[in-house]
């Protein structure tokens, strides 16, 4: 193909035009409310990718259903990062080619740190959902927000439920106490398992054991077995879904004996676990963030919210009852659609940003229960914090902390293997 | 002591798993010199089969083995006729290429016809998922397991050495040419081996299902141990892919059990130490990691 003169200026004009865009004001882009959507959708964190993708999808219905955002339907470019490599080229696909100004993510830590960090460069505001590692917000971005507590932090919570509650709940003491933490050997899992020992240590817990493996392993017996000779009272653990399964089943077939068991978040809140163990799963803890907490605990409006997404969710999604990484997909997404994008007026990066840190919530105005006011500093949601769950008849149910919880009744120590459809009864 | 029976248990029965994974790699290598990079995700599909068999008609896995073996046989046949017969004789790169695009279509076509929810299965009744011998808890869904693992060694060795067929593959294994010379077809020798070694792995699948979950890329899970025993154990020995198999699931259990974070790291290491020491894998023949059929 050969180009005449006339088609060549066109052309040239064009892409100059492109290269140029982040610094002209456009003003189409004023008023339509793009939202790059960065998860990942296939590769093994698909599962809870797509969980986190429907909340953004709910999030964006019940909103264009009232009128969209600046008075038009609000629309998502989509991308699949299926692990960290994808997560840089996708963003600044994202970023020059579908021109977002916004993107919401991505689930897994290590993706939001590398994807994150083009949008920074690009002056691309992101908003992180639910990644916890606490490196992704320390090193000073000025375009990144994080609604969800970290990694250490969720450790921690985790470490205190078991110091405060727990110990004197089944009968022990924290001289006499043996607690034992396992974690996947990921970022995440490592700053769980970090965060949870420096609380026991600073109380003087005796920690017998603290290990860590691969979540893409085949067989925990030796671990179980580990266990079994060990004998801890207590175990936290941080595991990824089939993972989560694997050990417990495996703890199943070897008869392991525990007092208690608390997960922090991954596997240990989602359908799957309780369908591949049954009965068994009852009365392990969760520390983590739920959906399933206490709506009396909410702000009116937010209980009403609450309640509208208990009962549209599993009507858009073929009965599928949401899991807390939908409850927080939607929470980031719906926040950013009717707080911040209608407060900052446009599309314009700098007024979200403002928009997004003059933002002031009390605690109980999301469906998860948090509050929200960005750290000035850090960007981080000061107001988020963990739930604590158990769960009892093969559900999760949100026990705290006050007045979140909703059991009546929480059960411990952990009733032998077999003997707990009655949990929480 | 109680404790070293146990993990003795727990590390053969590991081990049964990872030949079972690892069988119908290790026949289609043996014969065709095909590296099957979409290995794990046949053994994706198996468990699917399982699945579904068990969700939609209630046949239990362990029952409907001859099912999915069937099934899968078929698949075999075209996953042979549609795509390896045109790669066989081309450079083994042409083979990965073909092998791996199918592993990624594979995954992704699983993606959207299943979504990506960890899907799993109960077989054994409450209480059942273990029986005590000696006061070791030995897990019976791995034992079942194990069994077949056994039982398609057995069957696998049967055929090879009793059929006309089954003669014909261990000609054109031995010796290609040696095999044409005497009369063979190797294209209907080939075909015949995918055939076999996928639908040993529908049926690895399978079995395997009720210890663990199926979900699209679940394959990647199994798939780089199934390389190492292959190699451990010997290329092309299928004795050895079951012997590779106990030996990696009893210094993994032991390690494990001492320190679990060096647990998938002991894969490699002994890999390494039997590359050095011995190339061809414990009972592999001495120089078939060279061969191709060209």
């Amino acid at each position: 193909m050969t180009l005449s003169r006339r088609r060549f200026t066109t052309l040239a004009g064009a892409a100059g035009l492109s290269v140029a865009s982040p610094f002209v004001r456009r003003a189409e882009a004023q008023d339509l409310a793009k939202i790059g959507v960065l998860l990942p959708l296939s590769g093994p964190l698909a599962s809870l990718g797509n969980e986190v993708l429907r909340g953004f999808q709910f999030a964006r219905s019940l909103v264009n259903a009232g009128g969209g955002v600046f008075g038009r339907p609000v629309e998502f470019a989509q991308v699949d990062v299926p692990g960290s490599t994808e997560a840089t080229s996708q963003a600044q696909r994202l970023i020059t080619s579908d021109r977002v100004k916004v993107i919401v993510g991505s689930y897994a830590s290590a993706i939001s740190f590398a994807a994150s960090q083009v949008a920074e460069r690009n002056r691309v505001v992101y908003f992180e959902q639910g990644a916890v590692a606490d490196d992704i917000t320390s090193r000073g971005f000025k375009y990144l927000f994080r609604f969800i507590y970290n990694s250490t932090e969720l450790g921690r919570k985790c470490a205190e439920y078991a110091t405060d509650r727990i110990i004197p709940g089944v009968g022990l003491d924290r001289k006499t106490a043996k607690v034992a933490i396992l974690n996947e050997n990921s970022n995440n899992g490592t700053a769980v398992g970090a965060g949870a020992k420096a609380w026991l240590d600073e109380k003087g817990v005796q920690v017998v054991d603290h290990t860590s493996y691969d979540f893409k392993t085949n067989d925990l017996s030796s671990v179980v077995q580990r266990y079994k000779s060990l004998n801890p009272d207590i175990l936290i653990v941080e595991q990824y879904t089939p993972d989560a399964i694997l050990f417990w089943r495996q703890a199943r077939e070897a008869g392991l004996k525990l007092k208690a068991m608390i997960g922090n978040g991954g596997g240990h809140n989602v359908n799957e676990f309780a369908e591949a163990l049954g009965d068994d799963v009852n009365g392990i803890f969760n520390t983590g963030t739920s959906v399933y907490i206490n709506p009396k605990a909410l702000q009116p409006e937010t209980a009403a919210l609450f309640k509208t997404f208990h009962e549209e969710y599993p009507k858009m999604f073929d009965g599928r009852k949401p899991s807390a990484h939908a409850g927080m997909g939607f929470n980031a997404m719906y926040t950013l659609l009717t707080d911040i994008l209608p407060a900052a007026g446009g599309m314009d990066t700098e007024k979200i940003r403002q928009a997004a840190l003059a933002l002031d919530k009390p605690v109980g105005s999301s469906i998860v229960g948090w509050g929200l006011k960005f750290d000035p500093k850090t960007q981080n949601n000061t107001r988020a914090f963990p739930t604590y769950d158990q769960w009892q008849g093969r559900q999760i149910r949100s026990i705290g902390p006050d007045p979140f919880g909703i059991a009546e009744k929480i059960t411990m120590p952990l009733p032998d293997w077999g003997q707990r459809a009655g949990v929480g009864q | 002591m109680q404790a070293i029976l146990q993990l003795l248990v727990s590390g053969v029965l590991l081990g049964g798993v990872y030949a079972l994974g690892a069988l119908g790699l290790n026949l289609i290598f043996g014969v065709a010199k095909v590296v099957n990079f979409a290995h794990g995700e046949f053994l994706m599909l198996g468990m699917f089969a399982a699945y579904w068999l068990m969700t939609l008609t209630g046949i239990n896995p362990y029952l409907g083995a001859p099912i999915i073996g069937a099934a899968f046989f078929l698949v075999g046949l075209a996953f042979y006729a549609g795509l390896m017969r045109f790669t066989i004789y081309k450079p083994e790169l042409t083979q990965v290429f073909a092998t791996l695009g199918l592993s990624i279509l594979l995954q992704n076509a699983a993606l959207v016809a299943w979504s990506a929810d960890y899907r799993t299965i109960q077989i054994m009744p409450a209480g059942w998922e273990s029986i005590q011998v000696l006061g070791a808890y030995v897990p019976t869904n791995r034992l079942v397991a194990f069994l077949y693992a056994v039982a398609i060694l057995l069957a696998v060795l049967v055929f090879l050495r009793s059929t006309f067929i089954g003669r014909a593959i261990e000609a054109v294994s031995q010796d290609l040419v040696a095999a044409r010379l005497m009369g063979i077809d190797p294209d209907r020798v080939f075909l015949m081996t995918f055939g076999l070694g996928i639908a040993i792995t529908g049926v690895a699948g399978g079995v395997l299902m009720p210890s663990f979950y199926a979900f699209p890329s679940v394959g990647s899970f199994f798939v780089l141990v199934a390389f190492v025993v292959v190699v451990l154990g010997g290329l092309g020995s299928i004795a050895g892919t079951i012997l590779g198999g106990l030996l990696l699931g009893l210094v993994e259990t032991g390690i494990g059990y001492v320190a679990p974070d060096l647990k998938e790291a002991t894969h490699f290491v002994l890999l390494i130490l039997l590359l050095a020491v011995r190339p061809h894998g414990l009972l592999g023949v001495k120089g078939a990691e060279k061969e191709t059929l060209k």
